[in-house]
């Protein structure tokens, strides 16, 4: 049985889908930008955490996340209402306002997602009229090897699900609750450091550079 | 009022912005963390709301409860975000003057945010020789008066409202005033060497 094609209509252009496709995933491999920092391709249930990528899709009352959407029947989408722009803005504005901005100094300087983010929704990197609230410490060593920054971090949940889908026993998680959520690390210090020695598959995936190899400890 | 199908009565005594406040302290408790707006929008909710409640109001503070309480009932992932707002919205609705009485005359039209009130004793109620009040006070902020009445030191009051509760029905000397520069200073007599 052969897929069945379905035309939707995004921002008045046409394009082919496969039924049962992620509508995220479809707009983006057709060139259409959606801000989004949560999305991962072949997850069973998209996470929908970072609530970026809404667009509006004709006959529902507000915007949905794109994400969440699974192309099933020819839609008609918009990815820029003022609706959507309005959410993504205040979606930002919220994730900046937890964050340290100090483009200069940090790894993920022009590879940053926040910075496209912003620079697509032609916004500046500040929290607008919210007040800025920063987490202590700075700088949390939660592996052996990896030091984490509670302030740099958006909470996608992205370097968990490559830590699972690589290790048996993946190490890392989200800990707290609330205001408060973080990313922490299972187990002992030496039984993370060997059961997932030489990867670093979590460092790689972050999009803001929150975590970071420790330097005075090579070799990861 | 919460999204839980309850219903609750309170009497022209409630605060609706301490009710506000107190309602988003409860859902940031509750928020799991795993969306944005629920998890940082509520966050910012709370910290307006406690600006006001303590008398810290700021110009724009209603407009920014507004837009951001739209944002967090349109933008959150499950109920529990969605609903949030919703004490700040239909509050802002129906009681925007009792928010407008904290942002620009510091008054608490509830008589309920404790630093927006201050509660004195009417020397004309009040009763030689009863001691009611002083003896309740936890902060040793009654004292007697040259004429051997009772006062309140406004320094040492810590607004627990005891006083007002203890003191006899037949007096009810004890008044609650806001904003707090409405009550009259009762000196405290010099105490005899």
């Amino acid at each position: 049985m052969t897929t069945r094609i379905i035309t939707i209509t995004v921002d008045q252009t046409p394009i082919d889908v496969e039924e049962g496709a992620n509508l995220l995933a479809a707009c983006l491999a057709h060139g259409i930008t959606i801000p989004h920092l949560c999305y991962l391709e072949g997850l069973a249930s998209a996470s929908a955490s970072c609530r970026l990528c809404f667009v509006q899709i004709a006959g529902r009352s507000r915007p949905t996340p794109a994400c969440t959407v699974t192309v099933s029947e020819p839609i008609t989408v918009d990815t820029g209402t003022p609706a959507v722009r309005r959410l993504q803005k205040a979606g930002l504005q919220m994730l900046l306002s937890v964050h340290r901005v100090d483009c200069r100094r940090c790894p993920a300087n022009r590879r940053c997602e926040l910075q496209r983010i912003a620079k697509f929704l032609k916004v500046g990197l500040n929290a607008g009229p919210l007040e800025r609230r920063l987490k202590e410490p700075e700088v949390e060593a939660i592996h052996p090897r990896i030091d984490y920054y509670p302030n740099r971090c958006v909470l996608c949940g992205k370097c968990i699900h490559a830590c699972r889908s690589r290790h048996p026993q993946s190490i890392l998680t989200f800990a707290k609750r609330g205001f408060e959520t973080r990313i922490a690390a299972y187990g002992t210090p030496e039984a993370r450091g060997a059961s997932v020695e030489g990867c670093r598959a979590c460092i790689d995936v972050c999009p803001v550079a929150a975590l970071q190899h420790r330097p005075d400890e090579p070799g990861l | 009022m919460m999204g839980s199908g309850g219903m609750v009565v309170m009497d022209e005594d409630a605060c609706l912005v301490d009710v506000s406040r107190f309602f988003q302290d409860f859902t940031q408790k509750e928020s799991c963390g795993k969306c944005t707006f629920c998890r940082i929008g509520t966050r910012h909710l709370l910290t307006i709301l406690e600006r006001l409640t303590s008398g810290e109001g700021r110009e724009g503070d209603l407009e920014r409860l507004q837009i951001l309480s739209e944002d967090i009932r349109d933008g959150s992932l499950c109920g529990l975000g969605r609903t949030a707002p919703n004490p700040v919205l239909t509050s802002l609705r129906y009681f925007r003057e009792d928010y407008e009485a904290h942002v620009k005359e510091k008054r608490c039209p509830g008589k309920m945010c404790r630093p927006l009130i201050a509660y004195y004793i009417d020397l004309e109620k009040c009763a030689r020789g009863c001691n009611a009040c002083e003896g309740c006070c936890p902060t040793e902020a009654v004292f007697i008066t040259a004429d051997r009445k009772r006062g309140i030191d406004q320094a040492k009051c810590v607004k627990c409202g005891e006083c007002m509760v203890v003191c006899p029905p037949e007096y009810d000397a004890v008044r609650r005033v806001s904003p707090p520069h409405l009550a009259p200073i009762v000196e405290r007599p010099e105490k005899k060497p």
